[in-house]
């Protein structure tokens, strides 16, 4: 239950303010300093409130004073307490004081409930608003452009039709499909197009967070909740009421992750870590994921009935192999792009390059067709991508798989050679693709060292940035 | 009696508080998904989910297959709107597939064929 602690012995405001805050908080009422600091030591209260008087009496000294002093042993034990001065009204000046050294506002003697609920809730907002604030400091939203959705595939264009279908709904949305697909651009076309367009799109790296913080991330924490938690701190799912979470590798996240996650699908209400409340949320849920959930759920990797409930909408996005109809789109939108960002006006990309476009596999999909686009146009001086721009093996590899006989004039370990490098090329790319392009994690599930894997890199001229 | 629960898009405000309060005939269409399941994993509660976000639910006494074989589809259902524990529940009458729709699933039926 959360509570309130006031320090004062003026009896009408100890009595409407117990009035005011209850039932809903237990309020306790004391009138000396010891007590203050005892009962104030004891636990986090919502709101303390204290008398000026007795905010002076904790450094009592002649002339002015010093409230940064007097307001220490509060802070030392709760730094982010709300703690409101209680003042009469020729003391104003002295509250003033008291709040520019550290509390949070001041109410004045007779107190009004008008005054009293407009002194909380505007805490209760600064709350909300730093938590917000912190969230956006830590991932700012790039607006991208929608155009990527775009098709003339197809296979693409009937999935396109199954997200503008379920945007406008409230419906949960699973988004499976390769790395690379754009499953977060897609995740973020369907908020644009839902009744929650105005209200924020919170993407969350599920899998980029350590297993430790991952449930304080999403469901925030209480102040004292763990070691170093010396705030109260509102998670994701909070701060995406009434809009969108997006969570992204949702197959990674922890088994009691998962149960609290299972509890918002069903009744939409969570616990802040270390929290006894239930907090209410109306936030829609799409989650992503490149990993077999169904699979995962059948080896008891992954909650069965999260993964029914995550899944009532699945949404495939398919890899861009399968699409590359649209090939030629994307790079149109990539140059546009960038033409935008950059002082350079690249129009076209040489036929050659095309080609081998269509040619080429895309491991890492169109992310990778996008980093690959974007170095070339650093590297690019004419006003078309030329070739030259390009990886070699782009143009070599790929086409000597798919075009190019062996030749029976190759010696027999000529031919085994190089099929070798043509699998040990292929294997890498993939698992780069999969690890996002992460040295130690590809050593590691190739089962080499990170130092084998670099040298395989420079002679495949493969590049980490390549699959990020 | 299998009771199914239905997410709906609502067409027409007026004509669902006139529903509510009388026997007539509420229609209203959306998109079919699962809303329950049994431990087995078979949905056992289907949900319509509607572009304002409303949701309803609808009590079935048979075409439990048929509907089944709609999920993620864009479904119009006709019923009883009633209320019950908060719920706005729909007593299923009729459906239908919505036009755009019954194109993609004809093709796919012709793809699985």
């Amino acid at each position: 239950m959360k509570s309130v602690l006031i320090a004062s012995d003026n009896q009408l405001a100890c009595q409407l303010m117990q009035e005011y805050f209850s039932p809903e908080y237990r309020v306790e009422v004391v009138s000396d300093t010891d007590s203050c600091l005892m009962e104030f030591r004891k636990k986090r209260h919502e709101f303390t409130f204290i008398d000026l008087d007795l905010l002076r009496a904790f450094r009592p000294q002649k002339g002015r004073h010093d409230y940064k002093k007097a307001l220490e042993p509060f802070r030392q034990t709760f730094p982010a307490a709300e703690i409101i001065v209680l003042s009469s009204q020729e003391m104003i000046r002295e509250a003033v004081n008291a709040v520019k050294a550290g509390a949070s506002d001041y109410l004045t003697y007779p107190i009004h409930r008008d005054e009293l609920r407009y002194v909380t809730e505007s805490i209760g907002e600064s709350i909300q608003l730093r938590s917000e604030l912190n969230y956006f400091r830590e991932s700012f939203l790039e607006k991208e452009s929608l155009e990527i959705i775009q098709t003339i595939s197809p296979v693409a264009r009937g999935i396109f039709d199954k997200v503008l279908s379920v945007a406008p709904t409230k419906s949960t949305v699973l988004l499976t499909g390769e790395t690379g697909t754009g499953k977060g651009l897609v995740a973020k076309f369907i908020h644009l197009n839902s009744q929650r367009k105005n209200a924020q799109f919170i993407s969350v790296h599920c899998g980029a967070i350590p297993d430790t913080l991952l449930e304080s991330e999403l469901f925030g924490h209480e102040k004292g909740a763990f070691t170093g938690a010396d705030r109260r701190k509102l998670g994701k799912f909070e701060i995406a009421n009434k809009g969108t979470i997006f969570l992204d590798e949702v197959g990674t996240i922890t088994p009691s992750a998962q149960i609290k996650l299972l509890r918002i699908l069903q009744d939409r209400t969570f616990q802040r870590v270390g929290g006894e409340i239930d907090v209410e949320t109306d936030v829609r849920i799409i989650a992503a994921t490149n990993a077999d959930l169904k699979k995962l759920a059948n080896d008891g990797l992954f909650r069965s009935d999260l993964y029914y409930r995550l899944s009532v909408f699945p949404i495939e996005i398919p890899p861009l192999r399968e699409r590359r109809e649209d090939i030629s789109l994307l790079v149109k939108f990539f140059l546009k792009r960038m033409n935008q960002s950059y002082s350079k006006e690249i129009g076209d990309v040489h036929p050659k390059v095309m080609q081998a476009f269509q040619q080429y596999t895309w491991p890492g999909n169109i992310r990778e067709l996008e980093n690959l686009i974007e170095r070339a146009y650093i590297l690019e001086t004419s006003s078309v991508l030329t070739p030259e721009s390009f990886p070699r093996e782009l143009f070599t590899s790929e086409h000597s798989r798919n075009q190019t006989p062996l030749g029976a004039s190759l010696t027999l370990a000529e031919v085994r050679r190089r099929s070798v490098e043509n699998i040990e090329r292929h294997y890498l790319r993939e698992l780069l693709a999969l690890t996002k392009g992460k040295i130690k994690k590809t050593a590691e599930a190739a089962g080499i060292t990170t130092r084998q894997l670099n040298k395989l890199m420079n002679k495949y001229s493969l590049q980490k940035e390549d699959f990020k | 009696m299998i009771s199914i629960s239905v997410r709906l898009i609502s067409r027409d405000e007026s004509m669902k508080r006139r529903s509510k309060r009388s026997n007539e005939l509420f229609t209203v269409s959306g998109i079919l998904l699962p809303m329950d399941w049994d431990e087995d994993g078979h949905v056992t509660v289907l949900a319509l989910s509607g572009i304002d976000e409303k949701e309803y639910q609808i009590e079935v006494k048979d075409k439990k297959t048929e509907l089944l074989a709609l999920l993620q589809k864009e479904v119009e259902v006709t019923g009883l709107l009633r209320e019950r524990a908060g719920n706005s529940v729909i007593i299923l009458n009729n459906y239908r597939m919505c036009k755009r729709n019954r194109k993609n699933h004809d093709s796919d039926r012709r793809e699985r064929r």
